[in-house]
């Protein structure tokens, strides 16, 4: 086997499981838009009404997208998915293309791999091809699963389908790309991921600028994600935005190639200051946690608050849309919800919940990798006990997590505010903090597994995520007993605003967060450290 | 009762023991070096010292105190130095000193700037852009900083270059003179030749040989260096002679024991030229760990 093929395998061997998880999650997505679309839209008068809230709407068109063909279930599942998936797939091609080269160049791993009998330009190469060949994974599964959904529940083709798959996936080839080349131009994995997410977010925000307004509309052929939506899978089809992506993708790549042969190994095209004359003083654990989780936790309070202002920007012509579905009207009514403004903000924050919650294990694992790589030893090596180690990393986490939290509630409050919404100041930032104890809980078993099964930290949180969020998704749909509904983290949270804050129910959450603090304290101080 | 003393001291891992009932009591004020090749337990041992690794049985203590339950109190007197760690690539050197300086809480300032020049470390710089042996001097003035009573140092010149490990020596020479205790572990022998008082040769976990160097150079044997004015006749069969080496005339052998047999054999051969001397540390490891 040749070295580049080893290199490719050695890559698309680290990624193939997120890949095919990522396939699924397209699959689910699109089943619970199909399926949920019928029940909530049952009648032809329910989905007309839908269509003429949402498709002449300026602030739907710049947070979803344009839509098209509403009064169908294909045009709405296009309309739905299409404004999220290729975000989510694009975010994590591009963050496995700069781990894959730059990471493994800070790290030190790819200077090994560079020493074997192949040229920069071919182990670039080859280590692309293997985040390339993980999105086909991703895409393969999807166009398996969509056109599985086809056949059944034939709202389209199964070559729409296929087509369908490929728009969505089609952004993890452009940004992995384009993660390839700021890889080449800057010196950390951590810069590189920035650039690349900066790129993602000016994209979104030329495309939104431009669906926001008809006689500007051009301007999203300027957006990679505007080239997306222009792709108009399951309406009307249009070849073109596939192939501006295509063909910056092979640019990009073509341009990473060339200049990772010519900068030297470990530098970057773009150098980085050493550091600076007066740097601020750090003393004490918690302070060095503050300086370590201040910058993640600022990017999830602003990706958060801005995330929820554009969705108060929206929510007026969200509510009309939701005051024409007399399904949803009947199910949230049972449950004692008759303002559709809440109702869209409190299910807003339910998806929300889900990021926070991630976040929450993101925060756990973190600490592991700490631990892993060795940082940790430098803590537990002075006097400091375990406990304050342990304790100082839960607080602060704690707090960032409420703050990311509560910046929600306030962007969900600006955005609303600036269209004239109903939502108060309170009932927002109490919506927002009410998304911390589910969040919090799921940060407990993650500190709880940290303490006694270190390496599964990742993998456990991300499971119960990914089972929480899938029940609330199909949960009601498919009559699930209550039993099994309660198992999700999510289930607990009260549709706030639409429903006040279960407090007697928060602070149980509370209290098993804090019992599953302790408990991983108790592991953390019975257990080796462990380092690998 | 040694300021360093463990007791049947053994660490598990499934069915590998990577320190197996290890026995030692270091005095304060001694330099102690800890030998072994890679994989032998050396850091493994260090590990539990400071309390990270819990014992599967036996025990650690350090100031008369239990490593696994007072690690707080005995860090409080103890500066360890990593031969190979992560820090905190964001955080410049001088942040990254600050840091672990008001983590252990005790820190000679004046010291400190002092050894940041001897070892000519540049602090303003992210800790990201330091070479290995820089960081790893920012590791050796963090810790010898502290002028803790105890000195843990696992392989503390790993990446320094062969001036850096001079100032290293003189810095430990130093700290020797103050009375400070150190736990030396290293692959360098010409250092631990020169630092330690005492030496323990661990071998797959378990301790094969402790004293000091002047005892195992006793225990050792001698070399000999035999030049012979014609062809050299076969020296193996010889009482207490071992490992012939023969290069054209000249025969390289070791001895054990009484040398008598050996020189009334040499007095019958014709010999230009022999050289004698005790083993050097390097040859003392290459007799237990060598082929």
């Amino acid at each position: 086997m040749s070295t580049g093929l080893v290199i490719t395998k050695h890559f698309l061997k680290e990624r193939r499981k997120v890949a095919a998880a990522l396939g699924w999650m397209v699959g689910v997505v699109t089943v619970s838009s199909v399926y949920g679309y019928r029940l909530a839209y049952p009648n032809l008068v329910d989905r007309e009404r839908l269509a003429a809230s949402f498709s002449h709407d300026a602030g739907i068109a710049a947070v979803f997208g344009p839509a098209h063909s509403l009064e169908t279930v294909a045009g709405f599942v296009a309309f739905r998915t299409l404004a999220v998936i290729p975000l989510i797939v694009g975010i994590w091609a591009a963050l496995t293309a700069t781990k894959a080269l730059r990471g493994n160049e800070d790290t030190g791993q790819w200077e090994i791999l560079v020493s074997a009998p192949i040229g920069r330009k071919q182990a670039t190469l080859a280590a692309l091809r293997g985040v390339y060949l993980s999105l086909t994974i991703t895409l393969i599964i999807s166009c398996v699963a969509l056109s599985v959904t086809a056949v059944i529940s034939k709202d389209f083709g199964v070559r729409s389908a296929l087509y369908f798959a490929l728009c969505l996936v089609s952004s993890g080839y452009l940004f992995a790309s384009i993660g390839a080349v700021a890889s080449q131009l800057v010196s950390t994995r951590r810069t590189a991921a920035t650039i690349t997410g900066l790129v993602i977010g000016l994209s979104f925000l030329i495309r939104a600028v431009a669906d926001s307004s008809p006689s500007i509309a051009w301007v999203h052929w300027l957006s990679p994600l505007g080239w997306v939506t222009s792709t108009a899978p399951l309406t009307q089809s249009n070849w073109l935005g596939l192939l501006l992506i295509a063909v910056t993708t092979l640019a990009s790549t073509a341009v990473a190639i060339a200049l990772s042969g010519n900068r030297d190994l470990m530098a970057s095209l773009i150098s980085e200051r050493t550091g600076p004359k007066n740097s601020r003083e750090i003393t004490g654990i918690t302070r060095l946690w503050l300086k370590l989780q201040g910058l993640n936790i600022l990017s999830w309070g602003l990706g958060f608050f801005f995330m929820s202002f554009a969705f108060g920007l929206v929510a007026n012509s969200a509510t009309k849309a939701f005051s024409g579905s007399t399904a949803m009207q009947k199910t949230f009514g049972a449950l004692g919800i008759s303002k559709m403004n809440e109702l869209f903000f409190g299910i807003i924050f339910l998806m929300l919940s889900a990021g926070l919650m991630f976040a929450a294990n993101s925060h756990a694992a973190a600490f592991r990798e700490q631990e892993s790589e060795g940082y940790v030893d430098h803590l537990l090596v002075s006097p400091k006990s375990r406990n304050e180690v342990y304790l100082s990393r839960v607080f602060v986490s704690t707090v960032g997590l409420t703050v990311i939290a509560a910046l929600a509630g306030l962007g969900a409050f600006a955005g609303s505010s600036l269209r004239n919404g109903s939502l108060g100041s309170r009932d927002a930032l109490l919506a927002g903090l009410n998304m911390v104890p589910s969040s919090l809980v799921l940060f407990g078993v993650s500190l709880f597994v940290f303490g006694f099964f270190p390496r599964a930290v990742s993998i456990v949180g991300q499971s119960l995520l990914a089972w929480s969020f899938l029940l609330e998704l199909i949960g009601s749909s498919l009559k699930l007993s209550h039993y099994i509904l309660d198992t999700s983290f999510l289930h607990h949270m009260a549709f706030a605003p639409a429903a006040a804050p279960r407090n007697g129910e928060n602070l149980i959450l509370l209290g098993i967060f804090a019992v599953m603090s302790l408990l991983g304290l108790i592991g953390f101080n019975r257990r080796d450290t462990a380092i690998g | 009762m040694g300021t360093i003393t463990t007791r049947g001291l053994t660490k598990t891992y499934g069915d590998k023991d990577a320190v197996k009932n290890l026995n030692l009591d270091i005095q304060e004020g001694q330099v102690f070096g800890f030998l072994g090749p890679n994989g032998a337990g050396k850091t493994t041992t260090i590990r539990l010292m400071l309390g990270l690794l819990k014992p599967t049985s036996g025990s650690a203590e350090i100031f008369g105190m239990d490593c696994t339950k007072n690690p707080e109190e005995i860090h409080k007197r103890l500066a360890y130095v990593p031969g190979e760690s992560n820090l905190w690539g964001a955080l410049t050197g001088k942040q990254t000193l600050e840091l672990l300086s008001s983590l252990h809480g005790k820190v000679d300032a004046t010291y400190q700037k002092e050894l940041v020049a001897r070892f000519q470390l540049d602090p303003s710089k992210k800790v990201r852009a330091y070479s290995k042996g820089n960081r790893q001097k920012l590791l050796l003035v963090a810790g010898l900083s502290t002028r803790a009573d105890v000195l843990l140092l696992d392989e503390p010149t790993s990446g320094l270059d062969p001036l850096m490990q001079e100032v290293f020596r003189s810095v430990v020479l130093e700290a020797k003179e103050r009375g400070q205790t150190i736990f030396l572990s290293s692959h360098t022998l010409s250092e631990v030749e020169v630092l330690c008082d005492l030496v323990g040769l661990l071998r797959n976990g378990e301790l094969i040989e402790i004293g000091t160097l002047e005892e195992m150079r006793h225990l050792s044997a001698l070399t000999y260096q035999i030049t012979f004015a014609a062809n050299p006749p076969d020296l193996a069969s010889v009482e207490n002679v071992k490992r012939v080496v023969v290069e054209g005339r000249r025969v390289t052998c070791e001895l054990s024991g009484k040398p008598t047999a050996l020189l009334q054999f040499l007095a019958n051969a014709d010999v230009a030229k022999l050289v004698c001397h005790e083993a050097s540390l390097e040859e003392i490891f290459l007799s237990h760990y060598g082929n």
